[in-house]
């Protein structure tokens, strides 16, 4: 899943085109193992594509382990790239080395999430905040100081504060000397980690208020990364959803809240819990968790778990029940192909003994049981499992896809045997874009689908 | 709670044999835990009334150092020295299943009330105790029943049994503990072997985050039928087999290859469903939840949400949920009380509280969450939680209030109910209830102090 080249810029080059400021392309981020004998990467970022304009703060949100850190540590080169670009004001900064990085990273900073372990103890609040001048050499020691004291006050704090230490502050406090430290050299762009979610609510609406007067004042550009997606909804100009190293869908944030395209936008906005107790509860909830970056699944990162997945037409009437069942069938067997396995599991497998895998019959049951199978199907699944059981977890997965597979899990719907990946659609006139075969027109909409099967 | 109603409710109690069902699980009134350092003493817990009803949701939701956790572990009996539930404090556990087997096991412990009543007289026991009638609310010693004052603690000074450990009953004939037709266990002063009676066994409690309360060096199903062969006496190939389906009744695919596998192999959300599996394992009455989706993503966090609220109608079990979310809480919940500074400053149910919140610290904390102003400012709070290091003869949020007023600084504010109407919507804030003028609001909170001021 690699050649995603499709720009996922809105509106391309527009007269009206707003000041582009970052622009990634095809980044990709892998974590190497290392391993000896799987030497397969975690496929952290994989292709992504976006602009971030002047002056705007872009949300990325998605669940741990989709990738949104490594993505905001790669865009200000804290990771390495693995592949693309990420051109700031048209220098690739991925191709940047020694006193150039060096140089440039004076414009870019981050806030760490946790503002316990991202100040050091040993420090004073004045060193920890002067420190990025010292380390970039800026001006006179005298200057400096002065100019802590200045950021001090900037961030709520007062400059008595200077020789103080950080276990003396309360985690908000902390939280504006981690922005103050940021702040010492001017940057243009900052990378907000998820700098409210170790914060209590009242202290949270503090710090973002904090922010967004911040951001005025100094006309800096954000990536704001949460995982709160009420926060996100406030202060976000535009949101980014990701998903296993992809983005799903980018748009402008009311339109992309009140509209969302995306099936797994849906459910991610349908989950968050409103303090509101009259509000409806018809959440979609999703199955299972997301997939290793290891072992993504072929086609389309969500297609696992997706509730708008497109069916074969053959198998559309089967009900939900039954497709929930062949679902988390699969999941069980792609989740068996990766188990570790230890060396009495494989010796007892060699012998021909029972081990803990051989129990599929049970899962069988315990998925199906329950539910009218159709002839034809219950042939195809009995079969399956019996594959499976006999410990060739690849054969069977192939066997199910080939009955019950669609575009979704790139299987080609003309016969090739190439594997499909959805494309990114423009799905509004904002420009607005959403990764997801259920755009093309020859499908139903997402929306309606959920619907139904809900 | 007022006077007037505590004795309605007694003389109802004493009037009826049968049908209780209506009275609460759990019954929480005026505890009290504090933390002894050589800096000061900290009242994390100061004062609290509440109650939980069989297959009732109660959730409790504060900031960090509102004293959520510390009323758990209070109730669990986890609190550590330099901890400790303070005297004056009860927490009666009414299932009667319980009350029978605590009475067969502890006999010595068992104390009839109509015993009480008859050989102890309450102003001679006020007497003999640093307490005051004020803290059982009641103005006149006369009235205060001898059992709360037991139940309180007060056993020792007023000779009634040695040592502190004690299971009360309200006994119907005297006789037998299967005759035993009502009663508490005071879960706040068991010992140790008692103790472990109730906690696992009876009230369960999943926590924050699921790493640290499962062992990395044991598979799963291995702890859960640790779990059932003390709780339950189940073992070998039974206590495998039950493992794997409370694996299963949690939704984990594949239960039968997971029981063999260890923690870390286990996602976020697939440790918190094993750690409710463990708590279910005793098939508790009640099940305290302390923030357990706070460290899960929003999918899983409804996941585990949508599992709870399962348990719950299956099983019939109490649940106290303890979190700093309003939107989980306005998700769970039946009824909510909000905690500040280690008091419970609004307890109502779950749509008048969202819909007309009172306190205006529950107003502070419902208009912090962003997405109600979308673009403008979000309102704060200005300041922080304070630690609750004294006796407050003050309201404690008054600093951060908009709303305080001179007497703010001079009266204590005690849960009142919000209006003629509301009676099961109760503030602790002076402008409450709001039908009278503000002198006689006032007037109702002074002098009504339940906390009594030892150390």
């Amino acid at each position: 899943m690699s050649q995603n080249t499709v720009s996922t810029t809105p509106g391309a080059e527009a007269e009206t085109a707003p000041d582009t400021m970052v622009k990634v392309r095809d980044l990709k981020t892998y974590y190497d193992s290392g391993g000896l004998f799987d030497d397969r990467p975690v496929k952290a970022v994989d292709g992504v594509s976006f602009d971030i304009y002047r002056g705007e703060t872009l949300g990325l949100v998605g669940e741990s382990g989709c990738g949104k850190t490594t993505l905001g540590r790669t865009l200000i080169q804290l990771e390495a790239a693995t592949g693309g670009e990420v051109l700031f004001d048209g220098t690739d900064i991925t191709s940047l080395r020694g006193d150039q990085l060096y140089e440039w990273r004076q414009n870019a900073q981050m806030v760490f999430q946790d503002p316990d372990s991202s100040l050091n103890d040993r420090m004073t609040i004045g060193e920890i905040i002067r420190e990025p001048l010292d380390v970039h050499d800026w001006k006179t020691p005298a200057d400096r100081r002065e100019r802590v004291k200045a950021l001090l006050d900037e961030v709520g704090l007062s400059s008595e504060h200077y020789y103080r230490y950080p276990h003396q502050f309360s985690g908000g406090q902390r939280q504006r000397i981690g922005i103050a430290r940021t702040l010492s050299l001017n940057p243009d762009f900052i990378v907000l980690d998820e700098p409210v979610s170790a914060l209590d609510v009242s202290v949270q609406a503090e710090i973002i208020n904090l922010l967004e007067d911040l951001q005025d004042e100094f006309d800096l550009t954000y990536l704001f990364i949460a995982h709160d997606l009420s926060v996100v909804r406030h202060i976000c100009d535009r949101v980014a959803v990701m998903y296993l190293g992809n983005i799903m869908e980018i748009g402008p944030t009311e339109e992309l809240f009140t509209d969302p395209a995306n099936p797994y936008t849906h459910a991610l906005l349908s989950a968050i819990p409103k303090p509101d107790p009259t509000a409806s509860r018809d959440r979609i909830t999703l199955h299972g968790t997301p997939p290793n970056p290891r072992y993504p699944p072929t086609g389309c990162p969500f297609s696992t778990r997706c509730p708008a997945r497109i069916r074969p037409d053959e198998y559309e009437d089967l009900s939900d029940e039954l497709w929930d069942g062949i679902n988390g069938f699969r999941e069980i067997i792609r989740e068996r192909m990766r188990a570790d396995r230890s060396i009495r599991e494989r010796v007892r497998e060699r012998f021909g003994m029972e081990t803990r895998f051989a129990t599929m019959d049970e899962t069988y049951d315990e998925l199906f049981g329950d539910v009218a199978v159709p002839d034809e199907v219950d042939r195809v699944l009995t079969d399956v499992a019996d594959i499976a059981s006999e410990h060739d977890e690849q054969d069977a997965i192939d066997r199910l896809n080939a009955e019950f597979g669609s575009i979704c899990d790139g299987v080609d719907p003309n016969g090739g045997a190439g594997e499909i990946e959805p494309e990114y659609y423009e799905v509004s006139d904002s420009g607005r874009l959403s990764y997801c075969h259920r755009h093309d027109e020859e499908h139903r909409e997402t929306a309606t689908v959920i619907d139904d099967r809900s | 709670m007022a006077a007037e109603e505590r004795s309605a409710s007694t003389d109802a109690a004493a009037a009826t044999d049968e049908g209780r069902s209506d009275d609460p699980l759990i019954d929480v009134r005026n505890l009290q835990t504090a933390f002894f350092t050589d800096k000061e003493t900290i009242r994390a817990v100061d004062g609290i009334d509440f109650q939980i009803d069989s297959g009732q949701t109660v959730g409790i939701v504060g900031e960090s150092g509102s004293g959520k956790s510390v009323t758990a572990r209070s109730l669990m009996g986890l609190i550590e020295s330099p901890g400790r539930v303070l005297q004056g404090s009860s927490v009666r556990y009414r299932d009667l299943d319980a009350v029978r087997e605590f009475a067969r096991a502890f006999p010595k412990r068992t104390v009839a009330v109509e015993d009480l009543d008859a050989r102890y007289d309450p102003a001679e026991v006020f007497g003999q105790t640093a307490a005051t009638p004020a803290e059982f609310g009641y103005t006149d010693p006369e009235d205060v029943p001898v059992v709360d004052v037991a139940a309180a603690g007060y056993t020792d000074e007023a000779g009634i049994t040695d040592g502190d450990e004690c299971v009360f009953v309200l006994d119907g004939d005297g006789g037998s503990p299967e005759s035993i037709r009502d009663g508490f266990v005071e879960v706040t002063r068991l010992s140790g072997k008692a103790q472990r009676k109730i906690r696992g066994n009876r009230i369960a409690m999943v926590f924050q985050d699921p790493l640290t309360s499962l062992n990395p060096v044991y598979t799963v199903g291995n702890q859960i039928v640790e779990a059932l062969e003390l709780h339950q006496g189940l073992s070998g190939k039974a206590a495998a087999q039950e493992a794997a389906d409370l694996l299963e009744a949690v939704g984990i695919p594949d239960a039968r290859r997971r029981v063999n596998e260890y923690p870390h192999q286990f996602s976020g959300g697939m440790r918190q469903r094993a750690v409710i599996a463990m708590a279910l394992a005793c098939e508790p009455d009640m099940l305290i939840c302390d923030e357990p989706t706070t460290a899960l993503d929003v999918t899983i966090q409804a996941q585990i949400l949508d599992l709870i609220a399962d348990i719950q109608e299956s099983r019939d079990v109490a649940v106290m949920f303890i979190t700093h979310d309003m939107g989980v809480i306005a998700d769970v919940s039946d009824r909510v009380n909000v905690m500040y500074a280690g008091e419970i400053v609004e307890s109502a149910d779950v749509g008048p509280l969202f819909a007309d919140p009172k306190h205006p610290y529950t107003n502070g904390l419902l208009d912090s969450i962003p997405g109600g102003q979308v673009g403008d400012k979000l309102s704060t709070i200005d300041g922080s939680v304070p630690t609750p290091n004294e006796p407050a003869t003050y309201c404690r949020f008054a600093p951060r209030c908009p709303k305080a007023f001179d007497e703010c600084e001079s009266v204590h504010p005690v849960p009142t109910p919000v209006d003629e109407e509301s009676d099961d919507h109760t503030a602790a804030c002076l402008l409450y209830p709001d039908d009278v003028s503000t002198e006689d609001a006032v007037a109702r909170h002074q002098g009504r102090d339940r906390r009594g001021d030892r150390e």
